[in-house]
């Protein structure tokens, strides 16, 4: 009895899921200055992981890339960068339903990439949405180069050198 | 109010930073029951540098300041050390308001340690060529002393904070009592080379520095360590490194046994007894509690920060100084002086492409000033001295999105080229109309009134810094740096920290504060040894002839008291 009621019970959940696939109960986080619904934050998390994929890099830092540029805007940026970042998350969903006639979540690989090189380069993308990648973009790679991976591996970084040199060979 | 015998000292330091610290510790270490009043919190060594071991991404703005942070204190944000790692140790603007009747960046340090916690640690000793400034060049007042006055207590305080530096042997900057130097770097050591082919009176030295590189014993009793080059001074070091009251003085006070630290405790005013003809005592309001105390002593010093100095004694009256202690002769908050720090310059350098640094040096080159020296040859008055570094870093190539970003930050490899950087510190002139004063109707919570500035630049430092920026060039060219840029960062006077004057040394009660000793002229058992005391400003980072001159003057107030002088 038990073990059907158990298989039941999974098959309900199994159920529920297929029948509810984007059903998401992460609470979303509050930034006090940046309203957003769950799919836009969703969104950001999305558009801070592609605009620099860590792909197969195992890099531990404090916050996910997205937590970090959502901070920052929050925290760092004046009222009126604030304000536009916000309208281009607001307007994000529309602009992709309008040039890939879909949604972030089912942009396949040259699609996102298509995207990229759009919002890098095209000066028909509307200022708010621009500004959301470039502002993204930016505090994404901020929070890369600021890693404890990438100073220590690729910019010489030493909590205690210990030491100073003043003319050392450059190696190679 | 509480008058009870408890509150008797032999002394009172008003001000626990780096001059009202070595106040402290000579008068403890001679034996002076020593009240020592600072009107921030207490910051214990070690203890309370809450940020010492954070790594960089650690920081959840990875250094940045919030933006409602910046924009409720606009004058503090302007500070190169107010950072995410060390915005605690400085003061808010919203927390303490001053009325800038002329803009001024008042950096302030509201605690036990004051200052000396962030400070940037260069020491460079003065040398007659500054001292006689004034009168050579007919400014201000003849200071009251010379070189050889000091030179014994420059020595005095170097060995006991530890200085890094070289000796070399220039007479418009004495070498004093030096731990070994870090390297100049390959392209220091080749603007220095190429400086010294042009001009025979212009030097690019190490500069020398507050961090401890050589083993003594005095270091190991203090209980400070070898500096391990981490450069994160202003956050409190955990070895000790470089010197800060709170490593190094409080705990030498605390040790004799005579110090009494009262923190929380805005001083008010001076006592002046009137029968007896001195002070007697200084009133404060507890921070915390607004209640008012009096405590008593034979001999104050007041160590409150220059501009803070200038404050209590302005608003210590009385019957017999109805315009502030020792006030006769009006001079008091006037004659106020700092630095001059507009001036920036940046370069390339393309050569010495096969070399680097490694590690990080809490210091820089440093050019001790070539204008003026012997004899008058500009049409401006005095000179500046300057900084100079070089630096290389990785090149990083940032450009690109999604994968090829990151393959392009991956490919970081090569170093890029060279960047040379120079930054004015120019001598200003004392006048009378760069002054301070009260407010006189706006109080702060505590009831003291609030201090108005007045200080401004003047004709004599617009044609220094065009100066500078000539100078510099040409030796910039002379190096073959390319890329030249020269800029004025047009900056309020203030943003230097480096303040001076007000309460000004001299040889004539009627035309000077102080005498010779530091001692007001008018009331002889208060001692200002701070910036407040400065005739002129010269052109050398000012921490350590203020230490000298407190030093000096603790040992000849103590002698005094013995006489019975005082």
């Amino acid at each position: 009895m038990k073990r059907r009621e158990a298989l039941q019970n999974i098959a309900f959940i199994s159920a529920g899921a297929a029948l509810l696939p984007a059903c998401d109960f992460a609470t979303v986080p509050v930034y006090s200055n940046i309203p957003m619904e769950r799919k836009q934050w969703r969104m950001v998390e999305w558009l801070s992981d592609i605009v620099l994929p860590k792909g197969e890099l195992e890099i531990t830092t404090p916050e996910t890339t997205a937590e970090f540029v959502l901070r920052m805007v929050n925290d760092c940026y004046e009222p009126e960068d604030i304000e536009k970042y916000v309208a281009g998350i607001q307007g994000f969903e529309q602009y992709l339903l309008e040039t890939f006639d879909t949604n972030f979540k089912r942009l396949d690989e040259e699609q996102t990439t298509k995207l990229l090189s759009e919002l890098d380069e095209s000066t028909a993308v509307p200022e708010n949405i621009k500004y959301l990648y470039s502002t993204t973009r930016g505090l994404a790679q901020q929070h890369f180069t600021s890693s404890e991976f990438f100073l220590t591996k690729y910019l010489d970084f030493e909590f205690v050198p210990g030491r100073y040199l003043g003319c050392v060979p450059v190696a190679g | 109010m509480s008058t009870d015998t408890s509150h008797q000292f032999d002394a009172i330091v008003i001000g626990a930073g780096m001059t009202g610290g070595w106040a402290a510790k000579e008068l403890c270490e001679k034996g002076l029951k020593t009240l020592l009043l600072e009107r921030g919190r207490n910051v214990e060594h070690l203890k309370d540098y809450p940020t010492t071991n954070m790594q960089p991404w650690e920081f959840p703005h990875r250094g940045q300041v919030p933006y409602a942070i910046r924009k409720e204190n606009p004058v503090i944000s302007k500070c190169y050390a107010y950072k995410e790692d060390a915005m605690h140790f400085f003061v808010k603007d919203t927390e303490h308001p001053y009325q800038q009747d002329k803009p001024f960046d008042w950096i302030r340090g509201y605690q036990v340690g004051g200052k000396s916690i962030m400070w940037a640690r260069q020491v460079q000793r003065w040398s007659d060529y500054d001292f006689e400034g004034p009168m050579r060049d007919g400014f201000a007042v003849d200071w009251p002393i010379r070189y050889k006055d000091l030179a014994d207590w420059y020595t005095y305080v170097e060995k006991f904070v530890g200085v890094s530096g070289n000796k070399d042997g220039l007479d418009s900057l004495p070498d004093g009592d030096f731990l070994k130097a870090w390297d100049l770097n390959c392209v220091e050591e080749h603007f220095q080379a190429k400086v010294k082919e042009s001009f025979d009176d212009r030097h690019v030295i190490y500069g020398r520095t507050a961090h401890i590189t050589e083993d003594r014993p005095i270091f190991r009793e203090q209980g400070r360590g070898l500096c391990q080059n981490r450069r994160l001074c202003q956050r409190g070091c955990p070895y000790g490194g470089y010197f800060n009251a709170n490593s190094t003085l409080i705990p030498w006070a605390t040790k004799t046994g005579n110090l009494t630290l009262r923190p929380h405790s805005v001083v008010h005013s001076i006592i002046f007894d009137e029968k007896e003809n001195k002070a007697t005592g200084v009133r404060i309001v507890d921070a915390e509690t607004k209640e008012t105390t009096e405590y008593f002593a034979n001999i104050i010093f007041v160590n409150a920060a220059t501009l803070n100095t200038n404050l209590v004694l302005l608003n210590s009256t009385s019957s017999r100084f109805p315009n502030g202690l020792g006030n006769d002769n009006g001079l008091l908050g006037k004659y106020v002086g700092f630095h001059n720090y507009r001036g920036k310059i940046n370069a390339i350098h393309e050569g010495h492409k096969g070399f680097k640094t490694e590690g990080i040096r809490p210091t820089g080159g440093y050019i001790p000033r070539f204008r003026n020296v012997y004899s008058q040859e500009t049409d401006f008055l005095r000179g500046y001295a300057a900084g100079f570094s070089a630096n290389r870093g990785k090149s990083v190539n940032r450009d690109g999105a999604g994968s090829t970003m990151r393959e392009n930050l991956l490919a970081t490899n090569d170093y890029g080229p060279w960047r040379v950087g120079s930054h004015m510190m120019g001598e200003t002139i004392p006048k009378e109309s760069n002054f301070v004063s009260l407010d006189a109707n706006q109080r702060d919570e505590w009831g003291i009134p609030l201090l108005k500035t007045n200080i401004d630049y003047d004709d004599n430092d617009e044609k220094m810094l065009q100066d500078f920026f000539e100078q510099f060039t040409y030796m910039f060219e002379k190096a073959g740096f390319t890329n030249i840029r020269t800029r004025d960062t047009k900056q309020a006077p203030g943003l230097d920290i480096h303040e001076m004057g007000g309460v000004r040394m001299g040889k004539d009660p009627e035309t000077s504060m102080l005498n010779e000793w530091n001692q007001l002229h008018a009331c002889p058992n208060v001692f200002v040894t701070d910036g407040a005391c400065m005739t002129s400003m010269s052109t050398q980072n000012p921490s350590l002839t203020f230490m000298a001159l407190t030093a000096r003057a603790a040992n000849y107030a103590v002698e005094q008291l013995k006489k019975d002088a005082i």
